[in-house]
């Protein structure tokens, strides 16, 4: 059988182990550039959405309280001021209660947001980050869905 | 003349040479590494001078002699005694330099890394300096009202 001989054949070995050498290199060195551009993109959103949840808590909260040293915002008001300014810093399209940023017409990222709970003081968040990998236009499930879950407080009573 | 000839063309002794070579150029090249990490490690405290201004900024809502104290006592625990630090921003009320909820503002740190090629003397040495500009955008987190 030829076919046999070929595959006892040693020739070339050397060259073979080589190119498989330097074929799992590039892969790992894909893979690990990848895990960094997600882990930043993640944190990048992350930060944004600590910063909209401040400024949102922040806007909301009601002075006529503080002048009695009692802590008190509009939730609602909050709420409304969350998606806003979320959507702003992550340059995203707000849709119901989850927020879709683009580039050439394409999904780059999507926050969705499961529950928003408020207390007198606080403001907490739970949710989704999902951010599409390399492998995603050819395997749909090779989209990466991180947990956010962020909490605010307010307690200032000055001013 | 004949006998410096000799000794040139004489081949006793060339792996040594050619290892005492080797050794060298790997010295130097080590020495450029760590050179060189010296910069990014310099490069990454500023960063982290100019990132955590921002932060200030941002959670006060305003730049007065607070926020140049604690730039001073970033200075001082980072050793970074030529660091500059402007900052670009509209301001709501001028007078007291707040800044609005959601206005951005630009904070500016600037300094310069020596870059030691080659020490003349103990007192002076032959060095390049590298300025170094970090630029960091931030957005108010107080509400002024």
């Amino acid at each position: 059988m030829k076919a046999i001989k070929i595959l006892k054949d040693k020739t070339g070995e050397g060259g073979l182990i080589f190119i498989i050498a330097i074929y799992i290199m590039i892969v790992i060195f894909a893979l690990v550039l990848e895990a960094d551009r997600i882990y930043s993109t993640y944190y990048e959103v992350e930060n944004a959405l600590y910063g909209s949840l401040n400024c949102a808590l922040e806007y909301a909260m009601m002075d006529e309280y503080r002048a009695d040293k009692i802590i008190q915002f509009d939730a609602a008001l909050a709420e409304n001021k969350f998606f806003e300014y979320a959507a702003q810093d992550i340059a995203a399209v707000v849709t119901g209660n989850s927020m879709t940023r683009y580039k050439d017409e394409k999904e780059i990222l999507t926050v969705v947001i499961d529950d928003i709970t408020t207390t007198n003081d606080s403001i907490s968040i739970t949710g989704i980050i999902r951010i599409p990998t390399m492998l995603s236009s050819v395997f749909p499930a090779a989209t990466l869905e991180l947990p956010i879950n962020l909490k605010n407080t307010n307690i200032r009573i000055d001013e | 003349m004949k006998r410096i000839c000799r000794i040139m063309k004489e081949n006793t002794g060339m792996t040594m040479v050619g290892a005492l070579v080797a050794t060298l150029m790997c010295i130097v090249i080590l020495l450029t590494c760590i050179s060189v990490l010296a910069f990014f490690s310099y490069y990454n405290e500023v960063q982290y001078i100019c990132r955590k201004m921002v932060r200030t900024i941002e959670v006060s809502g305003l730049v007065d002699e607070q926020t140049y104290t604690v730039f001073e006592q970033l200075k001082d625990a980072t050793g970074k005694a030529k660091a500059t630090m402007t900052v670009d921003a509209t301001y709501f009320d001028t007078e007291n330099t707040k800044i609005q909820l959601r206005n951005t503002f630009t904070v500016t740190v600037t300094d310069s890394y020596t870059f030691r090629i080659f020490n003349v003397s103990p007192d002076s040495a032959l060095a390049v300096e590298i300025p170094i500009r970090i630029k960091y955008t931030g957005v108010s987190e107080k509400y002024w009202k």
